[in-house]
C-alpha cells in the first residue's frame, strides 16, 4: 500500500506553489537578517555607550593628571586614559583639517579622557567631582546614539514587518492551493469519506503535501537569502565605519534564518489542516 | 441500540429535496431488518439512487425520522460519521475505483482508511479477498485496464472487505453480462447468508422474482412494498455461489 488515495503530487494547482514559496522565504530571510543584524549592532552600541563616557576639558587651570588621577580612584571606574594630543589631533582632522595637527595656540584643542565603567556603574560620583570644574564637561554617548537607535529600532519593526507579511502571504499560498486540490480531489475525498475515512485522515494527506512543498519552497528562498544576508552585512562591514562594525546576525540569528524552511513548513502544514477540516465540516 | 432484532435501518416520513427543489423523496416508511435481504426497483429517475445515498450516510434527509443502527442522523455529530460509514459497504453503479491505485489497494482502501490494522495483516485479508473474487491474476491492475466484470468484482470486494453489517448495491448486474451478473448475484446471496443485510438497487424486475426476496418499489418518490409471489429459484438462498 505505498500509493497514496490521493494522487496531490499530480495536481495542477500545487505546481506553482514551491516557486511562490521560496520567493516569499528569500524575502522573508533577508527581512529577518536585516532585523536580526539592526538588532546586533545596535546592542554593541548599546554596550559600549553604556560603559564608556568621555571626560572633555577645555584648556585652562584644571590640573588634567590630578584629575585622572582622582578619577581612577572611583570604584566605578574600570579603565581610564588620557587621549594624547595626536589622537585628538586625528579625530579633530577631518573638520578643521591641517589646523588641527598644527602646533600652536591659535587653536587650542581639548583634553579628552576616556573612561570605562564597570557594567551597571553610578556616574554619580563622577559628576560629583566635576560639578566643581566649569572647565570639564562629561560626554555620554547617550545623546549621539538615541536618534540612531530610533531610527534603527524603525528600520527592526519594518524588517520585521516585511518577515510577518511573507509569511502572510505563505499561509494565504497554501489556503488557495489547498482549496484548488481540494476541489480537484473531491470525487476521491467524497469516495474516502463514504467508505469511513474520517476528516482528520484526508487532512493529514493535504498537510503532509503542504508540509512538502513548503519545505522545497523554503530551503530553495532561505540558501539564497543566506547566502545574500552573509555577503551584504560582510560589504557592510568592509566599508570600514566604526559604527557598521556589529552589523551581522547573532549567531541565535542565524540559526533563526536556517531554520526558516522548518518554520514555513509547519505554518504551511497547519494551514493546509485548517483549510482542509474547515472545508470539509461544511458538508456532511 | 444496536442489537439483534433491532431494524438497522428506520425511516418515518422521510422526504429528501435538493436545494430549493421539489421533493425526490417523498413520505418514505421503511425498515431493514438485520439479516434480511431486499431489492429495490424502480423507473430511471424514480429515485433509487437518492434512497442509497440516503443509506449509506452521503446525504442527510430533508425532513422525516431516518435511524441507521439506532442513531438518529439529525442529532448525529459529524465525528461519528466516519464510524457508522464503515459498517455500510457501497458497490457504486460507476463502481468509483481510484485509477492510480492498483485492484489490491482499491479493495484495501476502507481497511486503510479505518486504520485499524497493520499494513501486513490488511495485505493477508486482501489476498484471501482476491482469491474470492477470482482476481488473483489481476490484483496488481490498475482500474482502467480491468472488464467490466473485473471492476466490478473489485468494487464488490472492496464493499465487503471490512465486513459491513449492511451492503448496499447500485445496478450491481447493470454493466456485466448475464453470465457475470449470476456470479455476482450468487456472491451476494452468499454474503447475505453469513449475515450481512443486502439491498440491491436493480432496474431489472426479473431479478426480485428469480431470487425470491421482498421488493421494495420506488415510484415518482414514493416507496411501496411488493411482495413476489414466485418461488426463488432453486438454490439460490442456500448460499452457494
Amino acid at each position: 500500500m505505498a500509493a497514496s488515495e490521493l494522487s496531490l503530487d499530480r495536481d495542477p494547482s500545487s505546481r506553482f506553489v514551491p516557486w511562490i514559496v521560496a520567493a516569499l522565504s528569500l524575502m522573508c530571510a533577508i527581512a529577518l537578517g536585516t532585523a536580526f543584524a539592526l538588532a546586533s549592532m545596535t546592542e554593541g552600541w548599546s554596550r559600549s555607550a553604556a560603559d564608556q563616557v568621555t571626560l572633555r576639558v577645555a584648556t585652562g587651570s584644571t590640573d588634567v593628571p590630578a584629575l585622572v588621577d582622582q578619577v581612577s580612584r572611583l570604584s566605578a571606574v574600570s579603565r581610564i586614559e588620557r587621549l594624547p594630543r595626536d589622537r585628538v589631533a586625528a579625530m579633530l582632522q577631518p573638520w578643521l583639517g591641517d589646523l588641527a595637527a598644527s602646533d600652536n595656540d591659535l587653536l587650542p584643542l581639548p583634553e579628552l579622557i576616556d573612561v570605562r565603567l564597570n557594567p551597571g556603574a553610578d556616574l554619580q560620583p563622577l559628576s560629583a567631582i566635576i560639578a566643581d570644574l566649569p572647565e570639564v564637561t562629561l560626554d555620554s554617548a547617550d545623546a549621539w546614539l538615541a536618534p540612531l537607535q530610533d531610527l534603527t529600532s524603525l528600520a527592526r519593526m519594518v524588517a520585521w514587518a516585511l518577515a510577518a507579511v511573507a509569511v502572510g502571504a505563505i499561509m494565504l499560498v497554501t489556503v488557495f492551493a489547498t482549496r484548488s486540490a481540494l476541489v480537484n480531489q473531491r470525487p476521491t475525498v467524497d469516495l474516502l469519506r463514504l467508505i469511513g475515512a474520517a476528516d482528520g485522515y484526508i487532512a493529514r494527506r493535504f498537510q503532509r503535501h503542504g508540509l512538502r512543498l513548503a519545505l522545497v519552497g523554503g530551503i530553495a528562498g532561505t540558501v539564497p537569502g543566506l547566502i545574500v544576508i552573509f555577503f551584504a552585512t560582510a560589504a557592510a562591514r568592509l566599508q570600514g565605519a566604526t559604527l557598521l562594525n556589529g552589523l551581522s546576525p547573532s549567531l541565535a540569528g542565524w540559526i533563526a534564518i536556517a531554520a526558516l524552511p522548518l518554520i514555513v513548513a509547519v505554518v504551511a502544514t497547519f494551514t493546509a489542516r485548517i483549510t482542509v477540516l474547515k472545508l470539509l465540516r461544511a458538508s456532511w | 441500540m444496536d442489537g439483534q432484532g433491532e431494524p438497522l435501518i428506520t425511516m418515518r416520513n422521510v422526504g429528501l429535496r435538493y436545494g430549493t427543489g421539489p421533493e425526490v423523496l417523498r413520505d418514505l416508511d421503511l425498515e431493514l431488518a438485520e439479516g434480511s435481504f431486499h431489492f429495490l426497483t424502480g423507473r430511471s429517475g424514480a429515485g433509487k439512487s437518492s434512497l442509497l445515498s440516503l443509506l449509506h450516510l452521503s446525504r442527510r434527509p430533508s425532513r422525516g425520522l431516518m435511524q441507521v443502527f439506532g442513531h438518529d442522523t439529525n442529532d448525529l455529530p459529524l465525528r461519528e460519521l466516519p464510524m457508522l460509514r464503515r459498517r455500510i459497504g457501497v458497490v457504486f453503479q460507476d463502481f468509483r475505483l481510484l485509477d492510480h491505485l492498483t485492484a489490491q489497494e482499491n479493495i484495501a482502501l476502507p481497511l486503510k482508511v479505518a486504520n485499524a490494522m497493520e499494513g501486513a495483516r490488511i495485505d493477508e485479508i486482501v489476498g484471501e479477498l482476491i482469491d474470492w473474487v477470482g482476481l488473483t491474476k489481476q490484483a496488481q491492475a490498475r482500474p482502467p485496464t480491468l472488464s467490466g466484470g473485473e471492476k466490478q468484482r473489485v468494487a464488490i470486494a472492496r464493499a465487503v472487505i471490512s465486513s459491513p453489517r449492511l451492503l448496499l448495491a447500485d445496478e450491481p448486474t447493470g454493466n456485466v453480462d448475464d453470465e457475470m451478473g449470476e456470479r455476482l448475484m450468487r456472491l451476494f446471496v452468499k454474503l447475505n447468508s453469513l449475515g450481512t443485510t443486502i439491498m440491491i438497487a436493480t432496474h431489472d424486475r426479473s431479478l426480485p422474482v428469480r431470487y425470491g426476496y421482498p421488493l421494495l418499489h420506488l415510484e415518482d418518490g414514493r416507496l411501496s412494498r411488493e411482495i413476489v409471489s414466485d418461488e426463488p429459484t432453486g438454490g439460490m438462498k442456500d448460499g452457494s455461489v
